[in-house]
């Protein structure tokens, strides 16, 4: 199996950085878990309790082949045709992410510019994530890096200002708690939550080998999901206080309909803007790790330099992102497919798959020639 | 090689597109439009724009014409008549600084639900204007009048809406969302401030309105409109508004008086009050508990009272509160017998509190509100006298 043959290393924080802008990526902006009306905030901390049970699979097989990405160790627990054949399709799996990631973008940008195409907004979008993929791993988690403390502070800034506005935050209105039992709870888990964004986490399969203290991984992982996933849980909440829930389903991106309503002392207004241009930093990220992951996958399946991957990558992204979906109904229409038939195989079936078999395999001493 | 030519090749696309020169708009080819007027005439929309004048409202010049223009245009639907006032208008109408939305009673009483999506939907509207309605009058005649003070119309209205709420509490502003989500709900009712054209409309129209110290025709805000669904039924007068700002816990501050024992009155402001509203259920029968805490300050003595003593202090709170209740009754009884609509949100407190029992009258709150025992407990303490301990009027008399 090829190793990795660049020295690129990142941080244990830049890995954390990079985990926190993914998870925290597209999430925020639309209507999560809003199936569940009122209890929408709690569907998020389930499925970020499903999603530490993911990762822990992602980890666990980690752990077995620390030098080896997700398409490496496949070919040796599964054998090499299987294992290519799947690794093939987890390409396209992560291509299909970034192209749905791209267009979440994309349509929000639409929004505001009506009438630009959104063609046009997507050259600009990939573009960047190109010129990252270009520069490598490394580059990528020393911007994460410094984005992530931006937007942190940033966010922290629309916090006070959102709870400093009077008369915007009603916490009555998440009452009453479990109005209909458990029941749309967990549908709601199922059919989105546990998956989006918590299972899109087997993309770290690609970027937890470059971490240049293997024994952290684990921890960091759970640290970024667990944050992560107070953070989504904690918006969502205040989108349900500020908004209600009747004009929360209503909404297509209901972060910018409650940053509308950031109001202090009549001169901070209309934060609106400022509050894209942080869901569009953070989106770059998702699209670029996704790409990133394809990437990376390919270019181990058919042993080709990664540059040379990158400029068809990042175009068969942009293609895709454009032509998944007629409109933005379409779009999202799929996105409910997508969440219960295709992501659950990707990101739970073939991990569990890998660890069992692998289990099996260690039980029955294949593993001790390659274990050093 | 490759590099060479892909970074500068980047640089220059990305400069080009990054300008954000798509779909520019510059400032001298938009109206700023500042409120909206609605209003149906037979099967249409006539709907009304007051855009300002920019040479005119600029700090330094100011000549003989009025700071706002109007325009009409008359459609199917809102968006319809608003792109065919171009027609009309040298420039393209910008809605993103409109301030208030002024909806005819004629077209509220037929119903409202026709207009509030377009002014939901169409991004160049920001949610952060009012609603209200132009009452025994058109919309288009409110935005009509020439305002003193305030040059433009639209901007008396916004901040006189709001004045008034924080310092009188007779008026409530209501944005398009709290609108809409009133009139999903079924829990609450919606309402809308009234507001009228106080003298001649003709007399108001032109700029001469502003020129006399004693305004002839004014706009004033009057009364909150009561809407079933998104019908508006009927009215409530200034105390019964002050009630329902009440049971809102809106009232930010307001005045009123008691009187006292030996004639004349004693008026008392409100700095803080807060109202909290508890559902409850006893043996399958609903009923709503409401507690207002306020705190007065004593503002004006018009007769010879000793303020000096405990017990008199007590004497008005108490009195106080049977005031603030009765305020508070009267607008309940209003609602409850005269319109029958719950506009207080007593169902979504029920919806909150006991959601198994909501789920059974949901259906039909209305005729369950209509009967619902409302308890009101009040609590006023007195805090502070003013700048003047006891009155002289207690003085003249010794």
């Amino acid at each position: 199996m090829k190793r990795m043959t660049k020295n690129e290393k990142i941080t244990p924080f830049q890995l954390f950085s990079l985990i926190m802008l993914f998870e925290l990526g597209t999430s925020i902006m639309v209507p999560l878990g809003v199936d569940a009306k009122q209890d929408a905030w709690m569907t998020i901390l389930i499925g970020m309790a499903c999603g530490i049970l993911m990762f822990s699979i992602y980890a666990y097989l980690f752990n077995r082949y620390p030098k080896l990405l997700l398409t490496g160790y496949m070919s040796v627990i599964f054998g090499k045709v299987l294992g290519f054949i799947l690794g093939i399709a987890y390409v396209l799996f992560f291509i299909y992410g970034a192209a749905r990631d791209l267009r979440d973008g994309l349509e929000l940008l639409a929004l505001f510019y009506d009438v630009t195409p959104i063609f046009v907004l997507g050259i600009l979008m990939i573009g960047a994530v190109g010129y990252a993929l270009f520069m490598g791993i490394e580059t990528l988690g020393r911007t994460g890096e410094i984005y992530f403390i931006a937007l942190f502070l940033s966010g922290i800034t629309w916090l006070l200002l959102l709870l400093f506005s009077p008369d915007t935050v009603k916490i009555n209105q998440v009452m009453p708690i479990l109005e209909n039992g458990w029941m749309p709870v967990f549908k709601t888990v199922y059919e989105q939550t546990a998956m989006f964004p918590f299972g899109e986490m087997i993309c770290f399969s690609f970027v937890l080998p470059f971490l240049n203290n293997a024994k952290t991984g684990y921890k960091v992982g759970l640290t970024a999901i667990l944050a992560s996933g107070i953070i989504i849980a904690l918006v969502v909440f205040l989108e349900i206080s500020v908004l209600g829930v009747s004009k929360l389903q209503m909404s297509t991106f209901p972060l910018l309909s409650m940053t509308q309503r950031i109001r202090v002392g009549d001169f901070i207004q209309r934060l609106d803007a400022i509050a894209v241009a942080g869901v569009i930093v953070n989106d770059f990220f998702k699209v670029a790790i996704f790409s990133y992951a394809a990437l990376s996958g390919s270019s181990d399946l058919f042993k080709v330099s990664k540059n040379k991957l990158v400029i068809p990558i990042v175009l068969i992204a942009l293609l895709a992102s454009l032509f998944i979906a007629r409109n933005v109904v379409a779009h999202f229409e799929q996105g409910k497919f997508a969440l219960t038939n295709i992501f659950p195989i990707f990101a739970v079936a073939i991990p569990f798959l890998l660890m069992m078999t692998d289990l099996i395999r260690k039980g029955l001493g294949y593993d001790k020639q390659r274990q050093r | 090689m490759k590099r060479k030519f892909i970074l500068p090749g980047i640089v220059i696309v990305l400069s080009i597109l990054v300008t954000g020169c798509w779909n520019r708009r510059e400032l001298n080819d938009i109206a700023i439009e500042v409120a909206i007027g609605i209003d149906k005439s037979g099967d249409q929309y006539r709907v009304t724009s007051q855009v300002v004048d920019p040479g005119e409202v600029a700090a330094k010049k100011g000549g003989d014409r009025t700071p706002v223009i109007t325009f009409h245009a008359t459609a199917d639907s809102l968006f319809e008549s608003r792109r065919k006032m171009t027609t009309l208008s040298s420039r393209k109408i910008y809605a993103a600084h409109v301030r208030i939305v002024v909806i005819g009673e004629e077209l509220a009483r037929e119903g409202i639900r026709g207009i509030l999506d377009y002014l939901a939907r169409d991004h160049e509207h920001r949610p952060d204007f009012f609603l209200v309605v132009a009452k025994g009058t058109s919309a288009e005649n409110v935005l009509k009048i020439i305002t003193p003070l305030e040059k433009i119309p639209a901007n008396k209205l916004y901040s006189s809406l709001q004045t008034s709420e924080r310092a009188w509490a007779p008026t409530t502003s209501v944005t398009l969302d709290e609108l809409i989500s009133d009139i999903v709900s079924k829990g609450k009712q919606p309402v809308l401030t009234g507001l009228e054209v106080k003298g001649e409309q003709e007399a108001g129209e032109s700029k001469e309105n502003a020129q006399k110290i004693d305004t002839p025709t004014q706009l004033k805000f009057s009364g909150i409109g009561v809407f079933k669904d998104d019908k508006l039924i009927g009215w409530l007068n200034e105390p019964e508004s002050k009630g329902y700002n009440y049971l809102i816990n809106n009232v930010k501050s307001t005045v009123g008086h008691i009187s006292c024992p030996d004639g004349g009155k004693i008026v008392l402001e409100a700095i803080r009050s807060k109202t909290k509203v508890k559902a409850n259920v006893k043996n399958g029968e609903p009923g709503i508990d409401i507690r207002i805490k306020m705190e007065v300050n004593v503002g004006e003595v018009q007769c010879g009272i000793d303020l000096m003593k405990p017990d008199t202090i007590a004497e008005l709170e108490k009195k106080s509160e049977q005031r603030v209740i009765s305020i508070v009754q009267q607008s309940i009884h209003k609602a409850q017998k005269e319109y029958g609509v719950d506009i207080f949100g007593f169902g979504e407190a029920m919806h909150r509190s006991h959601p198994k029992y909501w789920k059974e009258v949901e259906e039909n709150w209305d005729r369950e509100f209509a009967d619902l025992p409302v308890q009101v407990k009040a609590d006023v303490k007195v805090r502070r006298l003013g700048s003047v301990g006891e009155s002289f009027l207690k003085k003249e008399k010794e």
